[in-house]
């Protein structure tokens, strides 16, 4: 076990480096999850509206009221630039201005709400709905000199009833799914940076040279030296699947359900990169060329595989790319694990071919330390 | 002068046959935007323009549903419906009673639930029709085209501006005993150590700034995104981004003596982590990171090249960037700062 041992040893020297690294990861995915909503039933759109006031009457302060059940309304005080900025950065679904006279207005039928909202934008769609829906019924309540807003906010509880097509539909997103999904990215990313990090001092020419001449096999070297990476990544990754334990509630309870296939389908993925990393690191030993190609790997397919947008939103090319990376098939294994009707079997053909990746890339980069081995023999002699 | 120009001339050339360093600088910016246009091309929806909704001809509803403009409404039984809605081809059925039947919730159902709660709440608030003003539109709308591809776009640029910190840990680094011989040799040598920090800084600041603006060209050009509608106060932005870049590589290089494999580990991972701050993973985090972290938001390098890019090409904003931009220059000028005097502290008992 020599090689395991300096592997060990190697990993104890980059501690300083590597700890931080996964402490890093960890607290983005733990990010990733408070910023989730989770969905359990029927879920109105809620919206996202920036509100400025300008009005401050008691119609203005009904219509607030009103938009606040089931939204998210932040009152600002922004010019327009800065209410399109917050549409763009996705801050705000719309942005809305109540106009100073807006009771003379309503009452005279004028303009009484500026909106600014992103032309495609269903959203902001319903947004203006709802406000124009308000503004009306105040209008048509308007009795003896003033809004009968009480009769209108009584009205507006009535609503019509949601039936699914199918009973369990409900349940379909939660936060242990969104974790695991961006968590891809991760997991591969931290395979090429703390694996490749540790390795990069094997790939020192004079360590290399010693250890063509030894009378160490090949693949008893590789199997130490997967044994070594996987100790680490194992290491690496336990914060990361320990934390969905730490929140309590829903999140640690769909996690305990399903604890099994997530962790075998997040193992089957590790071991598939970290295929593809000893894949690589055959072909070349610059830690700064790995690193350079986990990036672009990592996040690429991390992106088009669906770890960080919805699968809907993905065009086709899209996803017969992603099927050449782990990625698209731990997601799918990822996405099916929750299904209520979940079965071994239908993740069966994923599970496969990520063994494939993991045998595929192994018996290729034996073969080109083979070839290699060959190169410099011929050389030598 | 002359030795500065001249060590100017050989570190370009270093860096240019530097394998690692083209991928970095050509490369990595060219896949991973062409990545990204794959990932967003269909992110943004197209213009709402009608839901495709059913209810059978003799629903109650009926006649007032064939009025509202937004409905695409069609007559359909409920059976046709439920198969209909499971292929997605209908976004809702409307059943007598005026309950909805959907398969899965959406911004589409939740318009059309809005509009059968609206004749709901009118039957509620009995009061004759004629005390509804139809006529009147009391919203002003100013509909604006912005794209979730730019959003996403402008977040990578901001990123790659930062990564471009690689080759400033690789010029830098050259002049380090503990990590090249030439570095070994160069300590002992009389060229003094100004000389190696600017011109390290120079070569680099070439290399930083090229990189962006090929990252830019080829998402402009090649994938078509249209970033730039304001030339050269984006020229500006990227200059300084390419500066903080830079800074950002000088410290990273002579902040620590770990080898190149740990300086690189160290800058990748700062500088993915302040892209996932700035939302390129997800946009809510950097609102999150807005309202919990200011300060952070506030001095993110990422965030502020991306805040100043959208600015000037999407808000037609220029007065705004100059004070971040300021931020980000004198954050730069410190690091170097620092790498300055960590460069002069330098020594070695051993390599």
């Amino acid at each position: 076990m020599t090689v395991y041992k300096a592997f060990l040893q190697l990993t104890w020297r980059k501690k300083i480096i590597i700890i931080p690294i996964v402490g890093i990861f960890l607290a983005i995915s733990i990010i990733i999850t408070v910023t989730v909503q989770e969905k359990q039933s029927f879920e109105d759109v809620s919206l996202k509206i920036g509100l400025v006031d300008h009005s401050e009457s008691e119609l203005s302060r009904d219509l607030i009221s009103y938009l606040e059940s089931g939204n998210q309304v932040h009152l600002i005080d922004a010019d327009a630039t800065e209410q399109k900025r917050g549409i763009f950065n996705d801050r705000y679904d719309l942005t809305m201005t109540i106009y100073e006279n807006l009771e003379q207005n309503v009452l005279s039928g004028q303009k009484a709400v500026g909106m600014i909202k992103n032309r495609q934008s269903a959203q902001a769609y319903f947004g203006e709905m709802k406000v124009q829906k308000f503004l009306l019924f105040s209008k048509a309540a308007y009795e003896n000199g003033k809004f009968d807003t009480a009769r209108v906010r009584e009205a507006l509880t009535a609503d019509s009833e949601i039936q699914f097509l199918a009973a369990d539909q409900a349940e379909t997103e939660n936060y242990v799914l969104v974790y695991f999904s961006s968590g891809a990215y991760i997991f591969s990313l931290l395979i090429f940076l703390a694996v490749g990090m540790v390795m990069a001092d094997f790939g020192d020419e004079q360590l290399q040279l010693r250890n063509e001449v030894s009378g160490k096999s090949k693949l008893s070297f590789q199997q130490e030296l997967l044994l070594g990476q996987i100790t680490l990544l194992v290491i690496s990754l336990l914060p990361i699947m320990l934390y969905p334990l730490v929140p309590g509630g829903n999140m640690t309870r769909i996690y305990l359900e399903h604890l099994g296939p997530i962790v075998l389908n997040v193992a089957l993925l590790c071991v598939a990169i970290l295929s593809i990393f000893n894949f690589i690191y055959s072909l070349s030993q610059k830690h700064t060329t790995i690193s350079a190609v986990g990036n672009v790997l990592s996040m690429g397919f991390g992106f088009i595989s669906g770890g960080m947008v919805p699968r809907e939103f993905l065009p086709d090319i899209s996803l017969i790319l992603a099927r050449f990376f782990p990625i698209y098939y731990y997601i799918n294994i990822n996405e099916a694990i929750y299904q209520p009707d979940f079965t071994w079997g239908e993740i069966l053909p994923d599970i496969l071919i990520q063994l494939g990746f993991t045998c595929g890339f192994f018996a290729l980069n034996l073969l080109v330390r083979h070839l290699k081995q060959k190169q410099w023999r011929a050389v030598k002699n | 002068m002359k030795n500065l120009g001249l060590n100017i001339k050989y570190m370009f050339l270093e860096t240019v046959r530097d394998k690692g360093a083209i991928f970095w600088l050509l490369a990595f910016p060219i896949l991973l935007s062409t990545f990204f246009f794959l990932a967003f091309q269909k992110l943004d929806a197209p213009e709402l323009t009608t839901i495709k909704v059913a209810a059978d001809p003799n629903n109650p509803y009926y006649q007032i549903l064939e009025t509202i403009e937004v409905l695409d409404l069609e007559q359909m039984d409920e059976d046709t419906a439920r198969a209909e809605l499971d292929e997605e081809n209908l976004t809702a059925y409307i059943k007598a009673d005026g309950s909805l039947l959907i398969k899965k919730s959406g911004a589409q159902v939740s318009i059309v639930k809005g509009i059968m709660d609206q004749i709901i709440q009118m039957q509620k608030m009995q009061l004759p029709p004629e005390r509804y003003d139809f006529t009147a539109v009391y919203t002003k709308d100013e509909a604006v085209n912005l794209s979730a591809m730019q959003y996403f776009m402008y977040t990578l640029i901001g990123m790659i501006s930062i990564y471009s910190y690689f080759t400033a840990v690789t010029s830098f680094s050259t002049y380090q005993a503990n990590i090249s011989t030439l570095g070994a040799r160069l300590s002992v040598s009389p060229l003094s150590k100004g000389t190696v920090v600017l011109t390290s800084a120079i070569v680099s600041l070439i290399f930083c700034f090229l990189s962006n603006i090929i990252a830019l060209l080829h998402i402009q050009l090649v994938l078509g995104v249209e970033l730039v509608n304001n030339l050269a106060p984006t020229i500006l932005i990227l200059f300084v981004a390419s500066l903080f870049g830079v800074a950002f590589g000088a410290i990273i290089s002579t902040s620590n003596k770990l080898q190149m494999d740990g300086k690189i580990g160290l800058g990748t991972t700062v500088t993915l982590t302040l892209s996932f701050f700035t939302g390129m993973m997800n946009p809510q985090v950097k609102h999150f990171i807005e309202d919990k972290l200011p300060l952070l938001a506030k001095f993110n390098p990422v965030a502020i090249v991306n805040d100043a890019l959208v600015s000037v090409n999407v808000l037609a904003d220029t007065a705004g960037i100059y004070l971040p931009l300021v931020r980000l220059v004198a954050l730069s000028l410190l690091l170097f700062l620092i790498s300055m005097i960590w460069i002069g502290r330098r020594s070695y008992d051993s390599i």
